[in-house]
C-alpha cells in the first residue's frame, strides 16, 4: 500500500465525513464498554483511565516541557489520602473534595518544583524520585496526626460506595448488575474529558506556548522573555494537581487507600505508559494508561512451560521482558504507540490542505483520467481478510477454544476496517464515473463496497443480536 | 552555549526568590533550633529548653554518638563508591544512570554466590582474606562486565539522542536487571555466611570503638578512592577520561578515542560498585533484588551533594550523607520532639540532598562540568 487509500482536502465535505467516522468509533468504543464489559473488566477500564489521566499529568512535565519527572505516584497518593480522609472522617462529598485536592497538589507541586526547577531541570528528576521512594514511608508515621489520616499501614477505606442517583440511571450499563462501577466509569470519563479539554487549551494558551518553547530551546525561549524558573515551576505545580486528582478518581473508584499501592512501582508504570503511549502527545497518554492495565493484565493470564522454567505472565520474567520492551521503544519508536498509529493511518487517509484558490493540492496521479489505481485493490483485501479470519474462527470455534481468539480478533478487525472498504470502494467508484479511473478499477471497487457493507451489516446485526436481544 | 541564568539581569529580584530564601531560611532556622535543643539537652537533661520542645528525651551519650557516627561513615563510604559511578558517568554523558544501582546489586548478588561456594568448601572460614580477595576480584569482574554490556547494548545507540531518552532507557534496564535476578536467583532475601569472629569483633581506635568490618568497609573504601584517583589523575587513560568529560567533539579531534574512553568509564564506575557490593553484603550479610534501589538513589543524591563531575566530592558527599543520615533522626529531629525517628532515615538523606540544592547547588565541593551538560 504505497498510496494512502484515501486523499481528502483539508475542510471538506469528505474530510468531515472522515471525521466523524472517528468520532463515531471513539462514542462507539466509549458507550459500549460498559455494555459489553464484565464488572471486573469495568473496574480494569477505570483503573485504565485513572492512569491515562496520571500519565498526563507526567507527560506535561516530560513530554511538553522536557523535565524529567518521576514521583508522580506521591501526588497520586496525596490526593488519594487527602480525598479517603475527607470523604470518610469529615463526611464532605467528592465534589466538594475536588478543589481543595487540585490546589494541595498544586501547593506540593510548587513546595517540591521550586528548589528543583530554579537550579537546574535534571535536578528535578532527582528530588521527584526521593519523594516517590519516600513517600509510602512518611504516609506510616506515626506523628503529627498523619497515621490517624492515612490509616497508617492499614490503608484508609471509604465505607461509602459511589451508586448512581435516581435521575442517572438512564447511563448505558448503570442499571443492573455493573451499576457501581459503570456509574463511576462515566464520572471517570466526564473528568477525563473535562480534563482533556482543559489541558489542550492550557497547552495553546500564553503560559502552555511558553512551556513548549523552553523544552524546544530553553536559551532561546529565555532570550525572548520567558521567565524559566516561574513557567516551569508552574507547569510542575499543575501537572502535581493533575496527578492529585488522578489520586481522587483512584480513590473514588476504589473506596480505598493504601501506602503501598503508591510505590516506586507505580512511578515506573507511569513512566512506562508514558513511553508506550508516545511522549509528548496527549492521545499517548490516553493509549498508554490503557495499554499499561490491560497489557499487564492479559500477560497474566499467560503461562508458558519452558524446560525448567514456567513463563508466568505476571512472575520476574515477564517483568524483565517489560523492561526490555520498554527500551526497544526508545530505540525503535521513541514516538510510542502514537506514532505507529499515524504511521498506519498515513498509508490509509491522507489530508492535503487546499491552495489559496480553494483547490485541493493533490498528487498528479489521482487525477490522472484512467490511471489503473491500487487502491481499490486494498479497500478489497479490507473487505476480505478480516471476514474470512470470522469465518475461519467461527468453523472452528468447536474444535480448539483457542480458535475462539481467531473469531474474537476477525470481528475486532471487521469492525474496524469493514466501513473503511466500503467507503473506500464507493470514493473509488466516484472516481470512476469522473472518468479518473481506468475502467478495470471498476469491478475491484464495485467487490470492496458490497463486501464492505455485508461486513458492516453483519457486525450491526451482531451487535444487535449480543447486546440488545441478550441484555 | 551560554546559559539562560548569564543572560539574566542580576540585580532583578523575582518574587520566586525571595520564597525560595523564606524556604532556606525555614530549613536553616529548623536545624538551628535543633542543634541549640540537642546542645541543651546534653549540657543538662532537665534544662528548660529541651523540656519545653521534648519532655521525653531521653538524650544521647557519647559512646552512642560514637557509634551512630562511624555505622553511618561506614554507609557513606559504601554510597560514595556507588556515587563515583553515577558522577563519572554523569560528567562523560550528561545523563543520569538510574542502572547504576542495579550494578551494585549484581555486584553484591555475585559475592552472595561466590562466598557461599567457598563457605560450602570450607575455605572461607580457614583462610578468610584470601577468599574475601577472590569474592572481590570476582564481583569486581562480574560488575564490570554488567556495566560495560550495558553500555554497549542500551546506551551506546542513543549516543546522539535527546537526554530524556538513555535516561528513559536506562530505568528500563533497572526494571530488567532487578527482574532477570528474581529469575535467576528467587524472590526472597540471601544472606552472606557469617563472618570470622576476629573480623566482626569491637576494636577501639583514636577513641573510637570500630566493628571490625566497619574498619575493613572504610579502608576498602580509601583504598579505591585512591586507586581512582591515581587512574583518573596521573594515568593518561584518566587524562582522556577527563579530556572526554570536557568536549567530546575537540577530545576525538585530539586523537582520543571516545568511545573506548566511555566504556571505561563505565567499566571503572562498575568496578566500585562491585566494590561496593561486597562492602554492602559485608556489612549487613543479606541481598534482595531491590537492594539497588535506594542505595543508588542516595548514591546519586551524594553524587550531587558533593558536586557532581567531582570524584574526591562524590566519596565526601557519601561519607556527609551516611553521616546525616545516621545521626540526623537522633541529633536534630529527636530534640525537637519528632517520634518515630528511626523511620526517617530515608527521608533525612533526601532532606539533606534537598537543602544542599537550595544553599548550594553546585554541591560542597563544586561541581566539574563541560558547558554543555551544565543545563
Amino acid at each position: 500500500m504505497s498510496e494512502p487509500l484515501v486523499v481528502v482536502a483539508k475542510d471538506s465535505a469528505e474530510h468531515k465525513r472522515w471525521k466523524y467516522v472517528q468520532w463515531l468509533y471513539l462514542a462507539g468504543f466509549l458507550v459500549l464498554a460498559p455494555l459489553v464489559l464484565e464488572p471486573f473488566e469495568i473496574g480494569k477500564m477505570n483503573r485504565a483511565l485513572i492512569m491515562s489521566v496520571a500519565i498526563l499529568a507526567v507527560n506535561l512535565v516530560v513530554g511538553f516541557n522536557g523535565m524529567l519527572a518521576l514521583g508522580h505516584s506521591a501526588f497520586m497518593g496525596i490526593g488519594a489520602f487527602v480525598t479517603a480522609s475527607m470523604v470518610q472522617d469529615e463526611n464532605w462529598d467528592y465534589w466538594q473534595v475536588l478543589p481543595v485536592v487540585l490546589i494541595v497538589g498544586f501547593i506540593m507541586g510548587v513546595v517540591i518544583g521550586l528548589p528543583a526547577l530554579r537550579v537546574k531541570g535534571l535536578y528535578l528528576a532527582l528530588v521527584t524520585i526521593a519523594q516517590a521512594a519516600v513517600f509510602p514511608t512518611l504516609v506510616n508515621i506515626d506523628e503529627l496526626g498523619i497515621a490517624a489520616r492515612t490509616g497508617g499501614p492499614n490503608g484508609k477505606g471509604v465505607s461509602e460506595e459511589v451508586i448512581a442517583p435516581g435521575y442517572l440511571e438512564w447511563l448505558p450499563g448503570v442499571d443492573g448488575a455493573r451499576g457501581g462501577s459503570a456509574y463511576r466509569y462515566w464520572i471517570i470519563i466526564l473528568m477525563l474529558g473535562i480534563t482533556l479539554l482543559v489541558i489542550t487549551n492550557y497547552l495553546r494558551s500564553r503560559p502552555g506556548r511558553a512551556v513548549l518553547a523552553i523544552r524546544d530551546n530553553e536559551a532561546g525561549a529565555a532570550v525572548y522573555g520567558v521567565n524559566l524558573p516561574i513557567v516551569k515551576t508552574m507547569n510542575f505545580a499543575i501537572s502535581a494537581s493533575l496527578g492529585s486528582l488522578a489520586g481522587l478518581m483512584w480513590c473514588l473508584d476504589k473506596g480505598f487507600v493504601a501506602g503501598q499501592d503508591f510505590t516506586f512501582l507505580l512511578a515506573i508504570d507511569l513512566i512506562i505508559g508514558l513511553v508506550l503511549g508516545g511522549v509528548g502527545t496527549i492521545q499517548g497518554s490516553i493509549v498508554g494508561g490503557l495499554f499499561v492495565v490491560w497489557v499487564n493484565d492479559l500477560t497474566k493470564r499467560i503461562s508458558i512451560p519452558l524446560g525448567l522454567y514456567t513463563l508466568n505472565g505476571d512472575g520476574p520474567l515477564a517483568k524483565a521482558i517489560f523492561g526490555l520492551i520498554l527500551i526497544l521503544f526508545t530505540f525503535f519508536a521513541p514516538g510510542g504507540i502514537v506514532s505507529l498509529a499515524r504511521m498506519v493511518q498515513s498509508k490509509l487517509i491522507k489530508v492535503v490542505p487546499l491552495t489559496p484558490a480553494g483547490d485541493p493540492i493533490q498528487p498528479i496521479s489521482s487525477f490522472d483520467p484512467g490511471m489503473e489505481s491500487k487502491r481499490a485493490d486494498s479497500a478489497l483485501k479490507l473487505a476480505i481478510v478480516p471476514p474470512v479470519l470470522l469465518a475461519v474462527g467461527w468453523l472452528l470455534m468447536n474444535v480448539d477454544s483457542l480458535i475462539v481468539g481467531v473469531f474474537a480478533f476477525g470481528l475486532r478487525m471487521t469492525i474496524l476496517l469493514a466501513p473503511v472498504a466500503m467507503l473506500v470502494g464507493s470514493n473509488e467508484l466516484k472516481a470512476h464515473a469522473d472518468g479518473n479511473r481506468a475502467d478495470s478499477v471498476q469491478g475491484t471497487a464495485n467487490m470492496a463496497r458490497l463486501l464492505g457493507a455485508a461486513g458492516t451489516l453483519f457486525v450491526i446485526v451482531y451487535a444487535l443480536q449480543r447486546f440488545v436481544v441478550n441484555y | 552555549m551560554a546559559t539562560a541564568h548569564d543572560a539574566k539581569p542580576r540585580s532583578r529580584v523575582l518574587w520566586v526568590d525571595r520564597f525560595l530564601t523564606l524556604i532556606r531560611i525555614g530549613f536553616i532556622f529548623l536545624i538551628s533550633v535543633g542543634l541549640l535543643a540537642f546542645i541543651a539537652q546534653q549540657i543538662d537533661p532537665q534544662n528548660p529548653l529541651a523540656r519545653w520542645l521534648n519532655p521525653d528525651a531521653t538524650g544521647l551519650t557519647a559512646a552512642q554518638f560514637k557509634g551512630l557516627l562511624v555505622t553511618g561513615l561506614a554507609q557513606g563510604a559504601m554510597y560514595g563508591l556507588i556515587a563515583l559511578g553515577y558522577s563519572m558517568v554523569y560528567g562523560v554523558l550528561g545523563f543520569i544512570n538510574f542502572a547504576h544501582g542495579e550494578v551494585f546489586m549484581v555486584g553484591a548478588m555475585s559475592g552472595m554466590i561466590t562466598s557461599n561456594k567457598l563457605a560450602d568448601a570450607g575455605l572461607w572460614e580457614d583462610a578468610f582474606i584470601p577468599s574475601l580477595m577472590f569474592v572481590v576480584v570476582t564481583s569486581i569482574l562480574i560488575s564490570t562486565a554488567v556495566a560495560v554490556i550495558m553500555e554497549r547494548i542500551a546506551y551506546r545507540p542513543l549516543r546522539g539522542a535527546p537526554r530524556l531518552i538513555p535516561l528513559i532507557t536506562s530505568i528500563g534496564v533497572s526494571f530488567f536487571l532487578q527482574n532477570v535476578s528474581v529469575v535467576l536467583l528467587g524472590p526472597g532475601a540471601k544472606s552472606y555466611p557469617s563472618l570470622p569472629s576476629w573480623l566482626s569483633q569491637k576494636r577501639s581506635l583514636i577513641g573510637f570503638e570500630i566493628e571490625g568490618t566497619k574498619l575493613v568497609v572504610l579502608l576498602t573504601a580509601a583504598v579505591s578512592m585512591a586507586g581512582l584517583w591515581f587512574l583518573v589523575e596521573r594515568t593518561k587513560t584518566g587524562k582522556a577520561m577527563r579530556a572526554v568529560a570536557e568536549d567530546k567533539e575537540i577530545a576525538s579531534l585530539m586523537g582520543i578515542n571516545v568511545n573506548r574512553t566511555i566504556v571505561t568509564t563505565f567499566a571503572v564506575g562498575g568496578a566500585m560498585a562491585g566494590v561496593a557490593g561486597i562492602l554492602w553484603g559485608i556489612l549487613f550479610r543479606s541481598v534482595i533484588h531491590t537492594t539497588g534501589f535506594l542505595p543508588g538513589i542516595k548514591a546519586f543524591s551524594a553524587a550531587v551533594v558533593g558536586g557532581i563531575g567531582n570524584l574526591g566530592g562524590a566519596m565526601a558527599g557519601g561519607l556527609s550523607l551516611g553521616a546525616a543520615e545516621a545521626t540526623a533522626p537522633l541529633v536534630l529531629l529527636e530534640p525537637l520532639g519528632v517520634d518515630g525517628v528511626s523511620q526517617l532515615r530515608d527521608a533525612v538523606a533526601f532532606a539533606v540532598l534537598i537543602l544542599v540544592l537550595l544553599v548550594r547547588p553546585s554541591g560542597l565541593f563544586g561541581e566539574r562540568l563541560s558547558e554543555e551538560d551544565r543545563v
